[in-house]
């Protein structure tokens, strides 16, 4: 069954169409790249999965059920969110934000337990972040910092992730160390992944290490071509979504790689 | 070894943040003993003590008029007041994530003073008409600064804050009309008085007015601290974190309205304690505001309460406490700020 199925979605702000009849479906354990030019709608598609914009035709279903019979709260113990970057926050040590994560789970006017704090703790260990537990957030590096965000998104004990752009503001070691563990994450949870991105070789990178990866490419608010990042990033469509000229290569393990020209 | 020093660092640490929590928690007992032994009319230590242990067989002595029914109310009044200002600041910087707002710039102070004002031309010096005007003004002060607040929904946090500016400016130029038009013998010199925030003339039934809407905004804040963490991390990230913005937005106004506009229709505008105390406790014990609301609520009850003593006994006749506020409070504000570099803001 389709863990994020999402029907005919429409949205517009004031008079400017964003999404047009969009359709979209994830399964459990899957990783759907998403990808298309600035404004294309690929943050708005994750607004509305998250609730936080409220599209005006089409649906979203969760697991089987409508999206517009959870409350804000249950929302999101089913989806979490990891923003593109996170700046201009108090100093929070890395523990208080990924506790954070668990306030679906917590009481309309309570505070993180105990139970919550171990919770979170496994978070962080499988990130690989025990040791900054303590640490103010705020003088973490870039990579560190969305590590935190995932570890975040994890306490937070959803099915599904997303991840609006999660590497565009970090240099490359950094972009290989998120997206490496975001492969790992995915690998040992089943999480169901659905990101946003400006590099096409994050859809390959996926691909390469064999998990079950869908891109979407998106034109002007809707996808239009879907499926596996080699069938759907092609010199071809690629040209035609981004009109950039591109060569898609090819090593001797099979891995394949987008190159612009 | 590099290990073991993380743990002693992690430690000393510790134990400071535990040393600063119980000194700020003694604090307000402190300041308390010291506003009733301390006093414009000189009164022994024993005579005190005497009071304080055995009043039954002095009450009719002046000695204990003094201490019963003027520096006891004084003293806690002066703690409500410090302390819900105080807090309300802290809730409102953590939610806005901004370090120059505090309950005054929700337009709360110049609501209560115009109502003040109101109170004073049209009914003369009847202190309870007073208060009831200020608070009423100082709540719909808030009121209508949420509403222009509401007006863009495109950055509403940020937007309320312009709704607060506008708001004072709005009641700031009706106070001054009502100083205009006040008789110039009688009413301004009230007007006056009650503009520059004093706690003299305190009895408590005015105690008794701030008590419970002061402990129900103290405790609502505090409870809600964690939930300000969250709200802090922007719109979108609460909203993805299951957070009903909208609605804790409105509760954490309404409280510190609340709090605010009861300590300020009873002792006038007293500035920047909302501002700084806040900043000092954030300084000193991190950014959680589930630790910051109550630890400021202590903090600004009990420099409040010393304050006031320096208002009272420093010259013949008493000091303004708001401008004492801001001659002690800014320069060691200003000296925490050159020690911690801002410390997150």
């Amino acid at each position: 069954m389709n863990v994020l199925s999402i029907k005919e979605l429409h949205f517009k702000y004031e008079d400017r169409v964003v999404l047009e009849r969009l359709d979209l479906n994830v399964s459990q354990g899957e990783v759907v790249v998403l990808l298309g030019p600035n404004g294309c709608g690929k943050t708005t598609l994750l607004d509305c999965i998250i609730g936080y914009r409220k599209h005006e035709q089409g649906s979203i279903h969760i697991a089987g059920v409508e999206d517009k019979v959870f409350s804000i709260s249950d929302k999101a113990k089913r989806v979490a969110y990891v923003p593109q970057s996170t700046s201009n926050i108090f100093p929070y040590t890395v523990m208080e934000i990924v506790l954070m994560g668990r306030n679906p789970h917590i009481g309309k006017l309570s505070a993180p337990r105990r139970k919550d704090s171990q919770i979170a703790q496994e978070a962080l260990r499988s990130m690989g972040l025990t040791q900054f537990a303590d640490r103010a957030f705020t003088k973490l590096s870039g990579g560190e910092k969305q590590l935190v965000m995932i570890a975040r998104s994890l306490a937070q004990n959803a099915d599904i992730i997303l991840l609006d752009e999660p590497t565009s503001s970090l240099d490359v070691k950094n972009e290989m160390m998120v997206l490496r563990r975001i492969k790992d994450m995915v690998r040992k949870t089943g999480k169901t992944v659905v990101l946003a991105t400006h590099q096409p070789n994050h859809a390959y990178y996926f691909e390469n290490e064999n998990l079950a990866v869908n891109a979407a490419l998106f034109v002007q608010g809707r996808i239009k071509h879907y499926g596996a990042p080699s069938k759907v990033l092609t010199k071809q469509n690629i040209a035609e979504v981004y009109n950039v000229d591109c060569e898609i290569l090819q090593y001797s393990d099979e891995s394949k790689a987008f190159v612009a020209r | 070894m590099a290990l073991l020093q993380f743990e002693t660092e992690d430690v000393t640490k510790a134990n400071r943040a535990r040393a600063i929590k119980t000194a700020i928690i003694v604090l307000p007992l402190i300041a308390f003993i010291l506003s009733i032994f301390i006093g414009r009319y000189e009164l022994g230590f024993v005579e005190v003590v005497r009071m304080i242990f055995s009043p039954a067989q002095h009450s009719g002595e002046i000695a204990y008029s003094i201490v019963y029914d003027l520096r006891i109310p004084r003293a806690i009044l002066g703690l409500l007041v410090g302390g819900i200002l105080a807090a309300s600041g802290a809730s409102l910087q953590g939610m806005f994530k901004n370090p120059l707002v505090d309950s005054g710039m929700l337009g709360v102070s110049s609501g209560a003073g115009f109502g003040a004002i109101v109170g004073i031309i049209a009914f003369g010096n009847s202190q309870a008409i007073t208060i009831l005007f200020a608070f009423g003004f100082g709540l719909i002060a808030v009121l209508l600064a949420y509403m222009i607040g509401t007006v863009y929904k495109s950055s509403p946090k940020l937007m309320l804050v312009l709704g607060g500016v506008i708001v004072s400016a709005l009641f700031s130029s009706l106070i001054s009309m009502g100083k205009f038009v006040a008789d110039p013998t009688d009413q301004l010199p009230s007007i006056v008085f009650w503009l520059m925030g004093s706690l003299a003339n305190v009895s408590y039934a005015q105690v008794l007015y701030v008590l419970v809407p002061v402990l129900v905004s103290a405790i609502g804040l505090s409870i809600l601290g964690w939930k300000i963490n969250v709200l802090s991390m922007g719109e979108r990230d609460a909203h993805a974190l299951g957070i009903n913005t909208r609605v804790i937005k409105i509760l954490v106004v309404a409280l510190s309205a609340l709090g605010t506009a009861a300590a300020v229709s009873v002792v006038g505008t007293i500035g920047w304690i909302g501002l700084v105390i806040p900043h000092i406790v954030r300084m000193l014990l991190g950014s959680n505001n589930r630790v910051i609301i109550p630890y400021s609520f202590l903090l600004g009850a009990g420099f409040l309460a010393l304050i006031d003593i320096l208002a009272r006994t420093i010259t013949s006749a008493e000091l303004p406490i708001g401008m004492l506020t801001s001659f002690i409070g800014l320069p060691f504000y200003v000296f925490l700020l050159r020690r911690t570099k801002g410390g997150g803001w």
